[in-house]
């Protein structure tokens, strides 16, 4: 699995709804809200998959800004192929 | 959804033993590690969650090692953590300690790991044996390092004793600096020519020619923390959202905090920025100049300039105006341009003068230039006029790839000045970059054809004094007689002059590295030739990379490239802050660090010469290179990097070597000026105003900007430059001690606006009046429409590296025209159709979009670059600011037929 946490940015009265949004995703999970953020891991397959789920929030109504904090690919079945070949 | 399975977040040290003890799975281990990290980021209290290797932190527990790092992929340069584990890299973490991004990445953080794995990575040498297959995608063979070494010494050595002139290098603000120091030293010193220049020209080099004249020192006084601190925020055609995310991630933070912070947009298209600013104002291209003015005019007319501070900070000049637009062969050398750019092209005047020159920018003349109303003129003008708004200003393509691109950073420049709005926390003009390392290399260590290391100019005797000193050249090596020792006194070709010469069988040899021009470069019909390629064709073409490019298609010889964390390397980003990436993975195959490829190619090519007796390549690179083992003389590249920095570090703390101190304070009356009366006013370099630290300290700091001080044994950056305050606090306090003004009796002057511009010859910056000038080309009715080109979020230029990215290729997988409806329908066309698209220099082939990224006013068109199957190059005009020689990028005519 690949994990990634992000730091989401809302306008500052959308951000309840935004966490509302942002949980109905498959493989979102939101962690807590800050302020006008809010903080998600994401669990996916692949980096690939991991980028994807990230880059559509910006879709959701009220979000600002996406911020990637940590992601770890230790287990990204592309990526082990890429590098033992 | 997946399971909640936190409900808290557990304290690192917590983590740590819990993983340590094995028992969480590795999995809840990760998670939480990743919520640990992102909850501290939000909060601002990440630093003392991360340690590096392996020390303390949630990260590098276990087997992995954390090393710091920096992203490339943009200008921004944020700071980020990599871990690696059995030799590959296993996660990413924005990093908390590097002050330019505090702990946070954007989406293209997650590039990161992926841009080292991808398909077709370049790993051994290839030839092209049969000069026809050029300009294809076959025709090269693999070779070993020795044949490719052999091969690429041989023609540059042949070429340089028959005519240097025709050998040129392209280096990149994507080059380590490091690197960029050693092949600025091998051309300018090894090879005495000065046919070098980066691919920094077509970015940055309207900034830095305007940061010369305005401040007569390059790089913004301000800094990001200014994103932070600022009520107004003006993005000058600029698209920071997608080309600039953190730092927009940044605006976008300090609007959230205090709804009466502002933030205008003014471009000549909608775009990701625009969505979010306040107000968007587009205007027609090329007329930002006239709106500058205008702004100017409305505060002079008024009387609503900071009057003290105009008087104690700012001199006033006038320049030729008649310039006209480079587009022949010759143009650069022709009468008229080199009065424009050589000392008659400026002159003083009064500020009557100056007030005079602004009055016919009225609101109602500018509005009617413009297209943007008088009203949001008046507006943008208040904003200058309040005394109690910090305002900051940033800009990058759209100002600098300006037909009047140096003349457009003048402009913002002067109502900065003229507002007083000028290097103070929040508030003060701040040029972005457009490449993570432009300024720490491109600009910092002389890759430019007129330059040498920390803004040193090759045309200066002094400058070139102190340069053989610190190279241990005898002096006079880089030259002193224009005809009898010419030596490098004359600047080298500039980019699209090497280029230009390259299509017309005009240069013999090109070295690239950390570019891809056959896909960057303006006009590629003329510069590839469509049909006429034969300067192409019969040149020897050396390109360093890390996979297959465009510029590949035109090599001779390719020479595979360790990228990014494979080697160790260095960035100096926008706000002057200079980090290093460690090496942290092994290269893929036989792929190899630049600077080692540079020392092959160059103790090949200097075997048997001398300089002043000595054998040259010893003199040159004898401290890191063993000529008899053939290779470095120690296996740490930390330890090679270190012995370079050390050398460069002398450039700009004169005292490590007293010869270059004299130099540097003219001790000896040499360079300076005698007035009719006897008086010597002396040449000061003031070479510590650009002070560096020793190499640890950006190790230990996690980057460091510049220029960096040594209070109480710890070195510690500048954020505000020339600005008076506590060095702790980021103010200039040593830079302004040490060559601020000073009144008789030796005591500073306290001046108003809290600055002093010490850099400057008389500390004062120059306020020249620089008019509107209409685009080189304007619409017609064969070419009817602007074509305005850019980059978009996830591929970065040329997509040499993003785009071997699945994901990132799927996100964007086409260029796209983006159009007005109003203009489809006038033209029959529709979403999703082709056409073509068809200047006065060229034509390609593209879909459109009418709900693309960008949203163009009618009359106007966009397209992203970075595609070699919609090859928008082909069509773009390569006319350039006379000034910077920087190319428009945004004004092309074209006409848009179906295809
Ligand atoms: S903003 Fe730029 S430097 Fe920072 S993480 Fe994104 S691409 Fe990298």
């Amino acid at each position: 699995m690949v994990i990634s946490s992000l730091v989401i940015e809302a306008i500052p009265d959308q951000v309840d709804s935004v966490a509302a949004e942002l949980a109905k995703i498959d493989n979102v999970e939101v962690h807590s809200t800050q302020d006008y953020k809010v903080v998600v891991l994401v669990e996916a397959e692949t980096v690939d998959a991991s980028h994807a789920i990230a880059s559509s929030f910006i879709n959701i109504e009220g979000v600002t800004g996406i911020n990637l904090v940590y992601t770890n690919f230790e287990d990204d079945p592309d990526i082990i192929e890429a590098v033992s070949q | 959804m997946v399971e909640k399975m936190l409900n808290e977040v557990p304290d690192s040290t917590s983590i740590v033993s819990e993983a340590v003890n094995s028992e969480l799975s590795r999995r809840s281990f990760v998670k939480a590690t990743a919520a640990t990290l992102a909850v501290a980021a939000a909060a601002g209290t990440l630093s003392s969650l991360v340690g590096c290797g392996g020390q303390g932190g949630v990260l590098g527990v276990g087997n992995s090692k954390v090393y710091t790092s920096v992203c490339r992929f943009c200008g921004c340069g944020c700071g980020v953590l990599c871990e690696v584990a059995g030799g590959r890299l296993v996660s990413v973490t924005g990093d908390p300690d590097n002050a330019s991004n505090k702990g946070l990445n954007c989406v293209k953080g997650y590039y990161l790991a992926k841009v080292l794995y991808g398909k077709d990575r370049l790993t051994k040498p290839l030839i092209r044996k049969d000069k026809a297959t050029k300009g294809t995608d076959s025709g090269l063979t693999e070779a070993s390092w020795d044949e490719a070494l052999d091969l690429v010494a041989e023609k540059l050595k042949a070429v340089w004793k028959e005519d240097k002139s025709r050998l040129a290098f392209w280096a990149s603000g994507q080059q380590p600096i490091v690197e960029g120091y050693l092949t600025a030293k091998f051309w300018k010193a090894g090879l005495l020519s000065n046919n070098i220049d980066p691919n920094a020209r077509l970015c940055m080099a309207s900034a830095v020619v305007a940061f010369m004249n305005v401040f007569q020192t390059d790089e913004p006084a301000g800094c990001y923390e200014d994103l932070d601190l600022a009520d107004v925020f003006i993005t000058w055609g600029a698209n920071m959202a997608e080309a600039h995310p953190v730092l927009y991630s940044r605006l976008t933070a300090r609007k959230l905090n205090d709804s009466n912070v502002k933030h205008y947009d003014l471009g000549t298209i909608k775009t990701r920025t625009s969505a979010s600013a306040n107000k968007t104002m587009l205007f027609k291209p090329g007329t930002d100049n006239a709106i500058a003015n205008c702004i100017a005019n409305y505060l002079v007319s008024e009387e609503k300039y900071d009057k003290k501070f105009v008087e104690a900070h700012c001199q006033f000049k006038a320049g030729t105006e008649d310039l006209g637009n480079a587009y022949e062969d010759g143009w650069d050398a022709t009468d008229k341009l080199q009065e424009a750019t050589g000392n008659d092209g400026v002159w003083g005047i009064e500020f009557s003068e100056y007030a005079d020159m602004l009055k016919k920018y009225t609101f109602k003349y500018t509005s009617e230039l413009s297209g943007v109303s008088e009203a949001d003129l008046k507006e943008l003008a208040e904003v200058f006029a309040d005394k109690n708004k910090k305002v900051m200003s940033l800009w990058t393509m759209g100002v600098n790839q300006h037909n009047r691109g140096t003349w457009m950073n003048h402009n913002i420049y002067n109502i900065h000045l003229l507002s007083g709005k000028f290097a103070q926390p929040g508030c003060g003009p701040f040029s972005l970059t457009g490449q993570p390392t432009a300024c720490g290399t491109a600009r910092e260590v002389g890759t430019f054809a007129h330059r040498l290391p920390a803004d040193l100019l090759v045309a200066n005797g002094q400058h070139r004094r102190y340069t053989e000193v610190l190279w241990g050249l005898p002096s006079g090596y880089l030259g002193d007689d224009e005809e009898k020792n010419p030596g490098i006194m004359k600047p080298g070709k500039h980019t699209i002059k090497i280029f230009r010469d390259l299509s017309n069988g005009d240069i013999d040899f090109l070295w690239s590295a950390h570019n891809n021009w056959a896909g960057s470069l303006p006009n590629l019909t003329r510069f590839l030739g469509k049909g006429e390629k034969k300067g192409i064709m019969d040149a020897f073409i050396v390109v360093s990379e890390v996979y297959p490019t465009l510029s590949c298609d035109y090599a001779d010889v390719v020479f595979p490239a360790a990228m990014w964390i494979e080697r160790e390397g260095q960035f100096g980003n926008a706000e002057r802050r200079t980090a290093i990436f460690e090496k942290a993975v092994d290269p893929p195959g036989d792929a190899k660090w630049d600077a080692w490829i540079l020392m092959q190619v160059a103790q090949r090519v200097l075997d048997g010469e001398v300089i002043g007796g000595n054998d040259s390549f010893d003199t040159l690179f004898g401290t890191i290179w063993d000529k008899d083992k053939k290779d470095f003389i120690n296996e740490s590249q930390r330890e090679i990097s270190k012995i370079v920095w050390e050398e460069y570090r002398t450039f700009t703390n004169p005292t490590m070597n007293p010869t270059a101190d004299d130099i540097n304070n003219d001790v000896g009356d040499k360079f300076g000026v005698t007035a009719d009366d006897g008086t010597y006013t002396p040449a000061k370099l003031k070479l510590f105003a650009k002070q560096m630290a020793p190499y640890d300290e950006y190790l230990s700091n996690h980057g460091l900007t510049w220029p960096v001080r040594e209070v109480d044994g710890k070195w510690l950056g500048t954020k505000w430059r020339f600005a008076a305050g506590k060095q702790e606090d980021g103010f200039d306090e040593y830079g302004i001690a040490q060559y601020g003004q000073k009144d008789d009796a030796g005591k500073l002057i306290s001046k108003p606006g809290n600055i002093d511009l010490y850099k400057t010859a008389k500390y004062k910056a120059s306020v020249t009046f620089r008019p509107y000038e209409p685009p080189a080309e304007n619409p017609d009715a064969e070419y009817p429409f602007w074509f305005c080109t850019g980059r978009l979020l996830e591929h970065w230029h040329t997509g040499s590296m993003t785009r071997v990215v699945p994901e990132l290729d799927r996100a964007l997988p086409e260029a796209l025209l983006d159009m007005n409806a109003a203009d489809c329908e006038k033209l029959g066309v529709k979403d999703g159709d082709m056409v073509t698209v068809k200047s006065r220099h060229g034509e390609f082939n593209i879909r459109v979009s009418t709900a693309g990224r960008t949203a163009p006013p009618a009359g106007v068109v966009f397209a992203p670059f970075f595609a070699k199957e919609t090859l928008i190059n082909l069509a773009v005009h390569d006319y350039y600011d006379p000034l910077s020689k920087e190319p428009d990028y945004k004004k092309t005519c074209v006409s848009i037929t179906k295809a």
